[in-house]
């Protein structure tokens, strides 16, 4: 598969702060690629990058084949999807949806035939005479969308574009944006720091930390084997437990947790004695469901707490006093613990990852 | 269905905060004007003020070609004037808002306003020897590019107008600053990200939006130069009568109805500027 968009060795500085750190990677042709990390990491400034907003201080950023060194952003086979959308104010949605043909001189009746493919698209055929102050936020989204996508670009790049919207019609939007995403082919660079929309929709996920990439993926590989000790708690919901290394290889560490040893994974040989597990909480079964489990050991519920789909409960674990959190499903099949009691629980070490004492 | 109307309460609160305001408009301006119009009906003959309606004051200064000459004048005054500001106060409005460093921001805003903080008596008569016929410009003309003769810039047309382009400067360049300040940066990131350079964009984005602020510039620098009475006395050299010129004349020849007959013609042209330049101004905005 070709890449569309590669970065080499990319590295940005505002005055002294490095905003981005030396970052490589490349985005295959008609995937869906989330840069997904927390506010401040790097992302907006690595897709302007791409866009032509930002110049690198070092590295090249190569699209379709290209060296960008020198192309400024108007020249670009790329076109962006803005936070706030930025929508022409004093334009229709037509004429905002034109604008980028009208200033390329392509002829008026392909004009008028392609916007109007486009606003099919997004579903804005109706609205085309409003302006932007008469829209809902989700279809001034669906305006920056059609807008961009008119000028067929090899490269679609979205920062955050859902980050304005209630959640409804945010996880709306997420299944809308993958289905045209499918129905158009066009590679996405898809920024974002919600992980349950990147996990979602992406293809590949690159997790950004401080302007470093930490692991780049696809979504299920990321979520199951967290690179480091960030990725595992960015994304999903996990314990962090000290735990004793009683002996470690490249790929397996055996672990002591309080007297309960159990095999974990680890992505490197480490050398210390101690290290941190990484437990996540709907990985751990409570109750009877813990039978089928590897590992087994008793706890008691501190706490309990309902939330519709799932029960949380607060255990601390027997013999280690360790406190943990898990997610149980609420399937009406089971009755819910009470606080206080002592349960089975168990899990399964090659659900669960060891970091060293250091790693970050 | 109709629209809801708000509380009684809510709605009126504005008028009240407005109340000190229409007292000090009641005293400092209705009061004056009804006197203006009473004076405005009287006649003036041979030294004397008559005190009886007539309407052949209003009919003199409509008929009599010398005064079409003013109001003519003073309308190409204030129009050359708002023009020449425009075309020098868009520009720097624009270097103003574009320029980076917060140092020159500074400096370059504290040029623009100076004109204001100097009298405007000093302002002309500085104007008159820069521009007089030996003045450091004619100078430069005759000297290093070879004019055969001063150019007339003083005493005229001329002085008059750069002299207020220079004064009413800072009037447009701030309000097309302060929209340039408020338009969303990324509206022209996203016009240069869909294909447009700097041009086009400025043509089709950054323009049509600054325009309110251009022409709530222009409408106050027209205003302002209809008024104008100093610069054009000082720097007109008695060649340029607007209509000001004329009420001080007519004021010192004690010829009260005259007097109040221009300062309407000021008045309504004033006016007519104001309800020309909102509806152009709700045309533009979006
Ligand atoms: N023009 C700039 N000048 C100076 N520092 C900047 C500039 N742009 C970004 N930065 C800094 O670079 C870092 C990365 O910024 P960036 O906008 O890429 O973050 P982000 O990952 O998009 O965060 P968010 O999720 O909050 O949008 C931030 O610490 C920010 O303060
Ligand atoms: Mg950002």
């Amino acid at each position: 598969m070709t890449s569309d968009v590669e970065f080499r060795d990319v590295s940005k500085v505002f005055g002294s702060f490095l905003a981005v750190d030396n970052i490589s990677f490349s985005v295959p042709q008609g995937s869906f690629f989330s840069l997904l990390g927390p506010s401040g990491c790097g992302k907006t400034t690595t897709l302007r990058m791409a866009s032509g907003f930002e110049w690198p201080d070092r590295g090249d950023v190569v699209i379709d084949g290209q060296n960008m060194h020198n192309v400024p952003a108007y020249a670009r086979p790329t076109n962006m999807v803005f936070q706030r959308w930025a929508l022409f104010p004093h334009m229709t949605v037509t004429q905002n949806v034109a604008f980028g043909l009208e200033v390329d001189r392509r002829p008026r009746d392909e004009i008028v035939r392609r916007v109007a493919e486009a606003l099919e698209l997004v579903g804005l055929t109706d609205l085309a005479t409003r302006k932007p102050r008469q829209l809902s936020g989700g279809q001034m989204q669906r305006v920056a969308l059609a807008r961009a996508l008119v000028k067929a670009p090899k490269v679609l790049l979205l920062d955050e574009p859902l980050g304005a919207l209630d959640l409804k019609l945010r996880m709306q939007m997420q299944l809308e944006l993958k289905r045209i995403q499918r129905e158009i082919g066009t590679t996405f660079i898809y920024v974002t720091h919600d992980q349950g929309e990147a996990l979602t929709m992406s293809d590949q996920i690159a997790v950004m930390n401080k302007g470093r990439i930490d692991q780049l993926d696809t979504p299920q590989a990321i979520y199951d084997r967290p690179a480091t000790r960030f990725v595992s708690s960015f994304i999903g919901n996990a314990n962090f437990l000290p735990v004793d290394i009683l002996d470690c290889s490249d790929t397996v560490a055996k672990v002591s947790l309080g007297g309960v040893t159990f095999a974990s994974m680890v992505n490197r040989k480490l050398s210390g004695k101690s290290g941190v597990v990484s437990l996540r909480h709907e990985r751990i079964r409570i109750g009877n469901e813990a039978a089928t489990s590897q590992i087994k050991t008793n706890a008691t519920i501190t706490d309990a707490i309902f939330s519709g789909a799932a029960i949380t409960y607060v255990i601390r674990l027997e013999g280690s006093d360790a406190i943990l959190t898990v997610d149980a499903p609420h399937d009406g099949t089971t009755a819910p613990q009470s606080i206080g009691t002592t349960v089975r629980v168990g899990w399964d070490g090659d659900a669960t990852t060891t970091f060293g004492d250091r790693d970050e | 269905m109709q629209p809801a109307r708000a509380p009684f309460r809510r709605s009126s609160a504005p008028w009240f905060l407005l109340l000190p305001a229409f007292l000090v408009m009641a005293y400092a301006f209705v009061l004056p004007m009804l006197v203006f119009f009473r004076y405005s009906v009287y006649t003036y003959e041979r030294g004397k003020l008559i005190d009886e309606f007539s309407l052949d004051t209003y009919r003199e200064f409509l008929t009599d070609p010398y005064f079409h000459t003013i109001i003519f004048d003073t309308l190409k005054v204030a129009s050359i004037t708002t023009l020449c500001s425009v075309l020098v106060g868009y520009p720097l409005a624009y270097a103003l808002w574009r320029v980076k460093s917060a140092a020159a921001k500074r400096w370059l805003g504290l040029i623009i306003f100076s004109p204001i903080l100097v009298s405007v008596v000093v302002r002309s008569y500085g104007w008159t020897v820069l521009l007089a016929d030996q003045g450091p410009i004619n100078w430069f003309l005759q000297m290093v590019l070879g004019f055969p003769e001063p150019i007339r810039l003083v005493f005229n047309l001329t002085g008059v107008v750069i002299s207020l382009t220079h004064v009413f400067l800072p009037f447009v360049v701030f309000p097309i600053y302060s929209t340039m300040t408020r338009l969303d940066p990324t509206l022209r990131e996203a016009a240069m990200d869909l294909g447009a350079g700097w041009w086009t964009t400025f043509r089709r984005v950054t323009f049509p939006l600054t325009l309110p602020g251009l022409l709530a510039g222009a409408q106050i620098c027209f205003t302002l130069s209809l008024g104008a009475f100093v610069t054009p006395s000082l720097l007109g050299g008695g060649r340029v009568i607007v209509l000001p010129l004329q009420v001080f004349t007519a004021t010192s020849d004690i010829n009260w109805p005259l007097a109040a007959v221009g300062g309407i013609a000021l008045l309504i042209l004033a006016m007519l500027t104001v309800i020309l330049s909102n509806r152009l101004l709700r045309f533009s905005e979006v």
